[in-house]
């Protein structure tokens, strides 16, 4: 009850609920947040408990850097919920946020995207986390649906759509047509993986220990996909493994491109079965059109020239890939309204 | 690949927009469609149409968007201008910049607090007036039933049994009012000679109103009317719809006020004599007459 009077006082949010990224649609007003999914925790012995810190920008700031009383987390693991509690505390400070309220808690109706792959617990724990954290009802629609809307691809033709979705935690690809998803699969593979992929490459050649925010910023810097005619370099520092002291040390793109292999044809040999498992009709729909890539990942530099190498076919880059799924979900919230929550076949 | 790719290009043609620019700094630098065709992996039809601005033969906006941006990068014509082209042939615009909350927050952009906050005081100032509303009705309630004591009879036989009639009253499902039942008639109004003399010697409310004699009205209903009694407080003693073949016994103050709805259908005894309605306190059916202490 208080809920559905608390409802007519917020708007309706679509949340991007990803692993590195969390991104909250406001509708009629667009994108309204966009912080890290990290979520500091202070251990409080004086009431016996945990106490959140700070959470997104603030904490990732924190992360790799806190005392010991304090433990900067990323509470979402492959595009799911891995601490329940911390995600629901997470969630209701950045629905808060969104809604710029310190008078009363927001209730509003929410829409989240969920990875293609997640399972029926995972999906639930999603929904409850969100109920948790304040929101009166509940939408779930898979990412690479939201993703496709969002990038404006013509999902309600009957004809086929491809998506790639390269989040923090997953890579979704979808093939779409009259608004359903004919084939979809979910790879395990992300920009968290790049960043792992990158530490793991620095320690095996270099011997220097690496950061998470640190691997993050050479991947943003010097990292791609396809081999270049100009080569980038990045001045990294870290911690020496057999000297035991920090030292500062020269990468370039080269490396990071032979850092990145392992990653990167995972995500290839999802989009070829992708392909491989699409009926022909629809096959040759994405062969005449290509395939869109969204998400943080598509910012990969020359991303779209491998994929086109390995398929032969055209890729391109959707407008501001990072927020394609956030705004796709809020264009879906308008769908509901006009078409009912069958239009998507959404739980 | 990249082959092509110069920096800082400005070789095309003022008129040219977006496609055309594209063909023309295509062919300035003798690269032919084919090649062009081969790096977009796109059909050389498709890249003519991109050529002659025909963006629907590509689908949907985000193909032929990132197929400019493509071509635009191998022939080295500045993408932010193309874009720039197409927005203005299409009479779209570019995805809104992200709204950061670093920048700003809804609240700032935004009067829904403010409303809220409004609303919020409008329904605390209603619930203040009901709250108001209740108590000051719950009082004049209470005040009805203190000095006054009203009874109902039945002609019939079978409901000779005096009837209480305190507030606060019913509305049946027909619309119309009915009184309470009480469980035990309540005893008849002390004789007030004698009450005035146990209350003259020790009592500080000697010659208050309750000390005065009450009048004891009667009205016997042969047929529906509106009816209104008060005394002398303005305290209602009956207040409702009268029907065929009930007799209502009220007694108060004097003066008593009385309001009949239907005059003709009510017959009026005062202490237990008969009282006529003047004329003059008739006004067509109704009638609206003051009844003095006897």
């Amino acid at each position: 009850m208080l809920k559905n009077i608390l409802g007519y006082f917020s708007n309706d949010l679509s949340i991007d609920l990803g692993t590195a990224n969390t991104l909250i649609y406001s509708r009629g007003h667009g994108i309204v947040l966009d912080e890290p999914s990290v979520v500091a925790i202070r251990e409080d012995t004086g009431r016996g408990g945990r106490v959140v810190e700070a959470v997104g920008a603030e904490a990732k700031n924190m992360l790799g850097r806190t005392p010991g009383n304090i433990t900067a987390i990323r509470p979402l693991k492959d595009g799911v919920i891995a601490d329940f509690t911390v995600t629901e505390k997470m969630l209701q400070h950045f629905i808060r946020k969104a809604h710029g309220t310190r008078y009363f808690r927001p209730s509003p109706r929410v829409l989240i995207c969920v990875p293609y792959g997640s399972t029926q617990v995972e999906r639930r724990a999603i929904r409850e986390s969100a109920e948790g954290a304040g929101a009166r009802k509940v939408h779930l629609i898979p990412e690479p649906m939201a993703a496709a809307i969002g990038a404006g691809m013509p999902v309600h033709e009957a004809r086929g759509s491809m998506v790639l979705d390269i989040g923090g935690g997953t890579s979704e690809v979808a093939v779409i047509s009259l608004n359903g998803i004919v084939y979809a699969a979910s790879v395990r593979i992300g920009g968290d993986r790049f960043d792992e992929a990158i530490t793991n490459y620095v320690r095996r050649n270099y011997g220097i220990l690496i950061g998470e925010a640190t691997a993050e910023r050479i991947k943003h810097e010097i990292g791609s996909a396809f081999p270049g005619q100009e080569v980038r370099e990045a001045s990294v520092k870290g911690r020496n493994l057999s000297e035991g002291v920090p030292r500062s040390f020269t990468l370039n793109s080269n490396e990071i491109l032979e850092a990145l292999q392992e990653p990167l044809q995972g995500i290839v040999g999802a989009v070829k079965e992708a392909l491989e498992q699409t009926p022909p009709e629809l096959g040759a729909d994405v062969a005449e059109r290509g395939i869109v890539l969204t998400g943080g990942g598509a910012m990969l530099r020359d991303l779209d020239k491998l994929l086109m190498e390995e398929t032969g076919l055209p890729v391109v880059i959707a407008d501001d890939p990072l927020t394609c799924v956030a705004r796709g979900g809020g264009r879906v919230i308008e769908l509901i309204d006009e078409h009912g929550p069958a239009v998507f076949g959404l739980e | 690949m990249n082959k092509w790719i110069i920096s800082g290009s400005e070789n095309a043609d003022d008129d040219a927009i977006a496609g055309q620019r594209l063909a023309r700094a295509r062919q300035e630098k003798n690269i032919p469609l084919r090649d062009i065709a081969k790096e977009l992996h796109l059909d050389e039809p498709k890249v003519r149409a991109l050529e002659e601005n025909r963006f629907e033969d590509l689908g949907a906006a985000v193909f032929a968007k990132g197929h400019l941006k493509k071509y635009a990068d191998l022939v080295g014509v500045p993408v932010d201008d193309v874009m720039s082209d197409y927005y203005k042939m299409t009479r779209s615009t570019p995805p809104p910049p992200l709204v950061g909350p670093q920048r700003s927050s809804p609240r700032e952009f935004s009067p829904g607090p403010w409303i809220a906050g409004s609303v919020f005081l409008l329904a605390a100032a209603a619930i203040a007036a009901l709250v108001y509303w209740y108590l000051t009705s719950g009082e004049a309630n209470r005040i009805d039933d203190n000095p006054v004591n009203t009874t109902v009879e039945s002609q019939q036989p079978d409901e000779s049994v005096q009837e209480a009639v305190p507030l606060p009253r019913e509305t049946t499902q027909d619309g119309a009012t009915r009184f309470e039942e009480a469980e035990e008639p309540l005893p008849a109004a002390p004789d007030a000679g004698s009450q005035a003399a146990d209350s003259a010697g020790n009592s500080p409310a000697a010659g208050e109103p309750d000390a005065v004699a009450e009048l004891q009205l009667s009205l016997a209903f042969s047929g529906d009317c509106w009816t209104e009694v008060s005394d002398a407080n303005g305290a209602r003693l009956f207040f409702g719809l009268g029907n065929a073949g009930r007799i209502v016994n009220v007694s108060g103050v004097p003066p008593l006020q009385v309001l009949l709805g239907d005059s003709d259908n009510v017959a009026v005894q005062v202490n237990g004599g008969d009282y006529q309605i003047a004329a003059g306190d008739r006004r067509g059916n109704t009638a609206s007459f003051t009844l003095e202490a006897r």
